[in-house]
């Protein structure tokens, strides 16, 4: 764990610092000089609107705000009208006074030129008044914001439609909204020395178990970096092994997903800017269920779990099992089939191992140039890619047709995947295990396997053993990995028991 | 009787792997530990020896089994936190206990040696006859040696994971089987009185006293009052294994079992399944590399925690490499071929290994059992 104390950028951290030093100076009573060291701070800032005004014609104040993240109008309607038509003439001009004739709720008071500049750059509209040393800030920044949509990246056939957005505040509306309970506690912090990125910490109290909250509390807060502009950046930063190609952090864009595991006992990290939500600990079988599996009836969902479970294995192990039968064990092969795929394979000129890789990693190539291009280009990709390497590559006598089965059984084995993040796994670890195959066969494939299972046994994904409820093994939980527990049955509140063994 | 304690204390100081295991892990380690090697070899010599009566053979050499357990059970009782390394100190003092080690930190390499050796020839001669021996070793050995590093908790975890596929494809391979069994090979029974099925137990029984392993291991159980219940079910596990493999050669090929060196393997060329699924050697064999996978990092593990014990250095992780490197040397030391193996399992490596896994260890808990009464008639 030393990797979270040791900080990579701690010149940086410093410097603001010293920064934030010069910056903590307090307001002067002045208005001129505040405004002067405000002008200072946000100079080359086209954005920033100095707006003064008198009180009463008699007393100067001023008005700062970011036009691009500030709400104008009702500024105008709620702040400036009111001290322009409604202050009482009696009554000297002081802060103290401002709650009474101002309609807000949502104020805060300013006492430090670093908590004027802060407040003006979340878009808070700041108001100084000569005479104060204190200034107020008004809760009225507005965001441009999407509204709610269907997630793109995890739809379901039957279950909730709402998706997270990129606003924190929306996110955690729609999680509060499915669990009414003052026991779901979030904890805000902020990261990132030059993004400031709002981030929360979310879970359910008496659920989640205390050693791993303290954990994750730890984790989030030895963050030491310039900028979180995603959860993935979040993530790399927390996990136990960045290097594993397998995700210790589960992202999401669905809030009902993010319930049930809160429910389970796991915790759920709101990065504002990112519909994508991260949810930790977990272990290999979460990535390999789906939202749906609890929405469709029971049967149906163990029989697709299994099919998942197998095609997953499929997915990283099917290339290399070809490479190995057609290459050392052809025996095992029956007669009829191995006739035939000797006869598709007489002309090419490539080894097995070779062939497979070309296709697969032309079958990568293809599917990452699907995902980035526009959706009208993507479509021509897709037909040029079947003619070349369906149905060209075939009769020119470089690829064999068998393999191309291979290939496409293995691609739309790893489409199965319901997380993405889990499918890349399996597409990285294919290839070294064809590597493994073609040099030693079956056993090196077995090999290979054998290596992975000891790196899944290793790892951890916030002290929770990645195989569990296997491998520690508890019988309860095994259930809802074999098969779908029903619901009257799922043992919720059981992922911190395995944490010890 | 307080030098005792001391000593003993100093001993839970300086324990040197920080992972636990479970009862049930632990007697999971142990069932591929006796059998992966086992299955290979010894139902041939078994039918040498016991003919067909073989299957009585494994039921005698269990007790093989249990004595070593007992042994180690009773080595535990007497010192709980120290392996047999540890323990010996304690009971023969500083020079005594030393030289008891050092013989096993001669024994195991050898052990493993001939363990590897044994697995690469099998690969060589079944599965790749123009792959280099050393290329077949060294991958397996690595691969056990990144097991060995992680930990006991991995060794565990890993262990568990593979004997289940292992069992469960073991049973499906026998079932795929019940075709071509001709049960009554069994008879006569007992044709020549137990002598021959006592003879043949000698070999299984020197698998059996690798149970021995458990003095090495229990100081690592998180929950030691189960130890004893799941290793008698693991004793029990494996004794069941062996008679129904016996059985499964003795049906499938009667008399001839003798003359195969790899009986079960000739048993897995009978499977065929609707006459598509045929020739499934090549799966048989990479699951049992599953097996002898966790055969050989439980004796990798064990060797390099010795040698750390012996020397009192405060971690093992860093031994692991070389000392695996050492194993590779002893495998070609061992032997010169697959014959010399052979020849070593038939004669003279069940009495060494008996004498080492079984004898040893018990002239020590008895020195160490009249050693505790004395003092304790001196305290009292």
């Amino acid at each position: 764990m030393n990797k979270y104390t040791l900080g990579k950028k701690k010149s940086l951290s410093s410097r603001s610092k010293e920064q934030n030093d010069k910056l903590s100076t307090p307001l002067s009573s002045d208005l001129s000089t505040n405004e002067q060291m405000l002008k200072a701070e946000f100079h080359n800032n086209a954005d920033v609107t100095f707006h003064p005004f008198q009180i009463n014609h008699q007393t100067d104040a001023l008005l700062v705000y970011l036009s691009t993240l500030c709400d104008t109008e009702q500024l105008d309607h709620l702040v400036l009208a009111p001290l322009l038509n409604r202050y009482p003439d009696n009554l000297p001009v002081h802060v103290s006074r401002l709650r009474n004739v101002i309609p807000l709720s949502k104020t805060q008071d300013i006492l430090s030129l670093h908590q004027a500049v802060t407040a003006i750059n979340i878009g808070l509209p700041l108001l100084l008044i000569d005479g104060s040393d204190t200034a107020v800030s008004y809760g009225l920044q507005k965001y441009e914001q999407r509204s709610i949509e269907e997630p793109s990246a995890e739809s379901t056939v039957r279950g909730p439609r709402d998706g997270f957005t990129e606003s924190i505040s929306v996110n955690i509306s729609l999680i509060r909204k499915r669990l009414k309970n003052h026991k779901l506690k979030l904890l805000n912090m902020e990261i990132g020395t030059v993004t400031k990125t709002n981030i929360g910490l979310v879970y359910l109290d008496g659920i989640m178990d205390p050693a791993i909250l303290e954990e994750a509390k730890r984790r989030l807060a030895s963050i030491e970096t310039d900028s979180i502009l995603e959860s993935s950046y979040v993530e790399e930063w927390i996990s136990d092994e960045p290097l594993s190609p397998f995700p210790q952090l589960l992202s999401t864009e669905r809030p009902d997903v993010v319930c049930a595991n809160l429910l389970e006992g796991r915790f759920a990290v709101i990065v504002d800017g990112t519909p994508f939500v991260l949810i930790a600990p977990i272990n290999l079988f979460s990535m390999l269920q789906s939202p749906e599996d609890y929405y469709q009836h029971i049967w149906m969902s163990t029989f697709v779990r299994w099919l998942r479970y197998v095609f997953f294995l499929l997915s990283l192990l099917l290339p290399s099992f070809y490479i190995a039968i057609t290459t050392y064990h052809q025996e095992m092969i029956p007669t009829v089939l191995l006739l035939s795929i000797a006869k598709a394979r007489e002309e090419i000129p490539f080894p097995a191992l070779v062939e497979a890789l070309i296709m697969e990693i032309a079958f990568e190539a293809l599917r990452e140039a699907g995902i980035r291009l526009p959706k009208q280009v993507g479509a021509a990709v897709s037909i040029v890619g079947a003619l070349i390497i369906g149905q060209a590559a075939t009769s020119a006598g470089i690829v064999s047709a068998p393999m191309v089965i291979v290939v496409a059984t293995t691609g739309i084995a790893s489409f199965m995947i319901p997380r993405y993040s889990a499918g890349i796994a399996s597409r990285l670890l294919r290839f070294p295990i064809m590597l493994l195959a073609g040099v030693l066969g079956l056993i090196g494939l077995m090999l290979g396997m054998i290596v992975l299972v000891i790196h899944l046994c290793a790892l951890r994904s916030f002290g929770i053993p990645y195989l569990s409820p296997l491998s520690p093994s508890s019988s309860k939980l095994l259930t809802d990995v074999l098969s779908r527990a029903p619901a009257w049955k799922t043992n919720r509140n059981k992922v911190g028991s395995t944490r010890r063994r | 009787m307080v030098v005792y304690t001391n000593l003993e204390m100093s001993g839970v100081d300086v324990m040197i792997e920080h992972g636990k295991i479970s009862a049930a892990q632990l007697s999971i380690i142990m069932v591929p530990t006796v059998l992966a090697t086992s299955i290979l070899s010894v139902p041939s010599i078994t039918m040498t020896y016991a003919g067909q009566d073989m299957w009585l053979s494994p039921i005698w050499a269990s007790i093989l089994g249990l004595m070593s357990m007992w042994v180690a059970f009773g080595l535990s009782k007497l010192y709980p936190k120290s392996t047999l390394i540890e323990s010996s100190v304690l009971i023969l003092g500083k020079w005594g206990g030393k030289l008891f080690g050092l013989l096993y930190l001669l024994f195991l390499p050898h052990i493993t040696g001939v363990i590897i050796r044994q697995y690469g020839e099998f690969i060589v001669r079944s599965a790749l006859p123009q792959t280099p021996l050393f290329a077949i070793v060294v991958s397996m050995v690595l691969v056990c040696a990144i097991n060995v590093r992680s930990g006991i908790e991995v060794v565990g975890r890993t262990a568990q994971i593979f004997v289940a596929i292992f069992i469960l494809f073991a049973a499906f391979l026998f079932v795929l089987l019940i075709r071509d069994l001709h049960p009554e090979q069994i008879l006569p029974i007992g044709e020549a009185g137990l002598l021959p099925s006592l003879r043949g137990s000698v070999a299984p029984g020197a698998w059996f006293t690798e149970y021995i392993l458990l003095a090495f291991l229990l100081p690592y159980v998180h929950d030691r009052h189960k130890a004893l219940h799941k290793s008698l079910l693991s004793i029990l596990a494996v004794t069941l294994s062996m008679v129904i493999t016996n059985f499964v050669c003795l049906f499938l090929m009667g008399d001839l079992t003798d003359s195969f060196q790899y009986p079960v393997m000739i048993a897995a060329r009978y499977i065929s399944i609707a006459d598509f699924m045929q020739h499934l050697e090549a799966i048989v064999i990479a699951i049992w590399i599953a097996g002898i996978f966790v055969k050989i990092s439980i004796f990798i593990y064990v060797f390099t925690l010795s040698t750390a014990e012996w020397l009192e250095l405060k971690a093992y992780r860093s031994l692991v490499l070389p000392l695996s490197f050492v194993c590779v040397i002893f495998t070609y030391w061992v032997a010169t071929s697959q014959t010399d193996i052979v020849k070593l399992y038939g004669t003279s490596a069940n009495v060494y290994t008996i004498v080492l896994l079984l004898v040893m260890p018990s002239l020590l808990l008895l020195t160490g059992a009249i050693k505790n009464k004395w003092f304790k008639r001196r305290s009292a």
